[in-house]
């Protein structure tokens, strides 16, 4: 029992130090931290984060939250950098050196060439003394009094602190940016099943030259080819106005090779479906998916309301089977 | 040596080695403090732990500081213990122990702590240090163990620093770092307090709590007296500031097995701190005698297993 009370102990004595590590740092937001922001809006470039252990874990992380909240950012290994990665590095962009102590090796050693690239730098470091806040354009302090784990064993509190820095850095950008919820659809494919199907047919279907579309005269031949370039199992086929004829899938092929054997000759018409199931670009993805479903097929043509086609649907491609892209703005 | 720089790392709770007729043991000391100099960031002393700074006498104190400083020779800051039982004696102490620096003209960084609450409440405790701060140069250092106040058995309402209060004295810019023994909770209050000051240090003065989970400031450190350079390894390791050179592969589990060390260490003179670790270095031939003061409770015992121990494990 005594045992067990003291692991409860422990451990919130750990989220105390740890909470109180975050707290820390909301008065050290300044002058600074706004400069990091503008700094940020007004490269032209990428938010490069580079760290080494678990400072380059951190690093990555708030690079994939800038990334899904619309500031383009990456994460740069130090060791990688100095055997040719430093290449991906432009003027453009704002590097943000991540090391509690302010003297990692790896990323003091990586500096000299990012100032000469001519990059903006900013330290997220625990000691304004350190070289790494010394080099660097902006400081934004995220030092803790005390870490969680004994010995120095790992960095607990310090990284903490600079994870919620990178969060707050990252949130400020979002309102900066006036990043909307359909911005955040767009970099979340992703995300959880209710919010990809909720997203409008228009912003997830495949349009324009991706269409597998075929003219109603076509041979066989023509629109077996174009399925395979197209690779979603299926081709519309349509007349000179672009008004949906009917469709030629997979199955339509199977059939159609047991029927007449040799097809390559075949005029497309002869093969076809006609009057496939369709639905309005406005429609949502949640609907389409119940579409296919209940019918038993795959691929749904969007049309509008005179049967033009205005792009192409794939089940798996709505559920995640394949890329799920976004096509808006 | 930059002017006034606190230290970050492990400061030495150095015990005060006193010969049979209760004089300084001048051999002693040397000899101690050239065992623990190399491996430490800060000297305290006649601190109230292991300096046993309640039962030296003022004249005492100022050849303490005498005999130290001129061994030191500003390699690391001092720190010494100024509280007496009343703010005049404790005015008075300051100001011979001033008077000596200034006659030898010591130019290493010393650092004045003080308990406050020995001899004084937390009340007008922001205008006592500005008058306090302003007879001296040098800066000073908070300490702040209610475990000391109520060992004292002063009728004071309160054993700790108020968390206000603190605050206040923050903007003393003399008053630059705190070493604290108490709870979690108070600390990290303490730590709300002071974000205005961000180059204010909280230095752990409970190794226990430092080895679970270390102030990034540093440690004051009894055990450091016998086993200096392991103290100074876990501090560093503690604080991230290994060299280079010393992370090699398999140094974790070695500071590992430190901390476990450092723990055993501990409990083996968390009894009577004072008179174990005399005992020890004395055994050891450091020093001449395991005297101590009248303030140190009288140990019963006449052996101690720490000096064999330390023996055993070739603690440098």
């Amino acid at each position: 029992m005594k045992k067990d009370l003291r692991v409860i102990k422990q451990a919130r004595e750990v989220l105390e130090i740890e909470a109180q590590g975050i707290l820390n740092l909301i008065e050290r937001i300044g002058t600074e931290f706004e400069q990091a922001v503008e700094m940020i809006l007004g490269s032209k470039g990428r938010v490069i984060f580079t760290g080494m252990g678990k400072s380059g874990i951190v690093g990555r992380k708030i690079a994939a939250t800038m990334n899904s909240t619309g500031t383009p950012s990456l994460f740069l290994h130090p060791a990688d950098a100095i055997h040719g990665d430093l290449g991906m590095v432009t003027a453009d962009d704002v590097v943000i050196a991540i090391s509690n102590s302010g003297y990692t090796k790896e990323v003091t050693t990586i500096i000299p060439t990012l100032k000469g690239l001519g990059v903006k730098l900013i330290a997220f470091t625990g000691d304004p003394e350190s070289p790494v806040a010394r080099e660097s354009d902006l400081l934004i302090n995220v030092g803790v009094d005390r870490e969680a784990c004994p010995l120095g064993l790992a960095p607990t509190t310090s990284t903490t602190a600079a994870l919620a820095m990178g969060d707050a850095l990252a949130v400020v950008l979002i309102n900066r940016r006036r990043f909307n919820s359909k911005d955040f659809k767009r970099f979340h494919p992703g995300g959880s099943l209710g919010d990809r199907l909720s997203v409008k047919i228009k912003e997830v279907m495949v349009t324009g030259e991706e269409i597998p579309l075929v003219c109603i005269d076509q041979t066989m031949e023509e629109t077996l080819s174009e399925i395979d370039r197209k690779d979603l199992g299926a081709s519309l086929v349509v007349d000179d106005g672009l008004v949906l004829q009917g469709v030629v899938t997979d199955g339509d092929i199977r059939r159609s090779l047991l029927q007449w054997g040799d097809i390559m000759g075949l005029q497309v018409e002869e093969v076809m479906s006609i009057s496939p199931k369709t639905l309005d670009e406005e429609k949502t993805a949640a609907e389409a998916v119940a579409l296919m479903e209940y019918h038993g097929i795959t691929v749904l043509p969007i049309v509008d309301k005179a049967k033009r086609v205005k792009g192409i649907v794939h089940l798996h491609g709505l559920l995640g089977g394949k890329e799920f892209r976004l096509n808006g703005s | 040596m930059e002017a006034n720089k606190l230290p970050r790392g492990l400061i030495v709770d150095l015990i005060t080695p006193l010969d049979d007729t209760g004089g300084i043991d001048r051999e002693g000391l040397g000899a101690l403090l050239a065992k623990v100099l190399p491996h430490a960031d800060g000297i305290l002393l006649a601190g109230p732990q292991m300096g046993e700074g309640r039962g030296l006498g003022l004249q005492f104190k100022v050849e303490l500081l005498e005999k130290a400083s001129a061994f030191v020779q500003g390699k690391v800051p001092l720190f010494f213990w100024i509280s007496e039982d009343s703010i005049e004696a404790t005015k008075e102490l300051l100001d011979h122990l001033k008077g000596i620096l200034e006659s030898t003209g010591y130019s290493g960084m010393v650092f004045w702590l003080d308990s406050p609450l020995v001899y004084h409440s937390n009340r007008g405790l922001y205008r006592y240090y500005q008058d306090l701060t302003a007879m001296t140069g040098r800066p000073f250092v908070l300490y702040n163990d209610a475990g000391l106040i109520k060992l004292l058995e002063k009728q004071l309402k309160r054993g700790n620093i108020r968390t206000d209060i603190l605050k206040d004295l923050s903007r003393i810019e003399k008053i630059m770092a705190l070493v604290f023994r108490g709870s979690l909770t108070r600390v990290n209050n303490y730590q709300k307090a002071l974000n205005k000051r961000p180059d204010f240090k909280i230095y752990d003065g409970d190794e226990a709590r430092f080895l679970e989970h270390p102030s990034l400031s540093g440690i004051v450190s009894m055990g450091a007296n016998v086993a200096p350079r392991i103290w100074s390894t876990v501090t560093r390791a503690s604080l991230g500031v290994l060299e280079e050179g010393e992370r090699k592969p398999g140094y974790v589990s070695q500071i590992w097995e430190m901390g476990q060390f450092l723990k055993d260490l501990m409990d083996m003179y968390r009894r009577n701190p004072v008179w174990t670790v005399k005992k020890a270095l004395s055994d050891l031939k450091i020093i001449k005698s395991p005297a101590c003061t009248a303030v140190t409770e009288p140990f019963q015992e006449k052996e101690s297993p720490l000096a064999e121990f330390i023996a055993k494990h070739y603690i440098e």
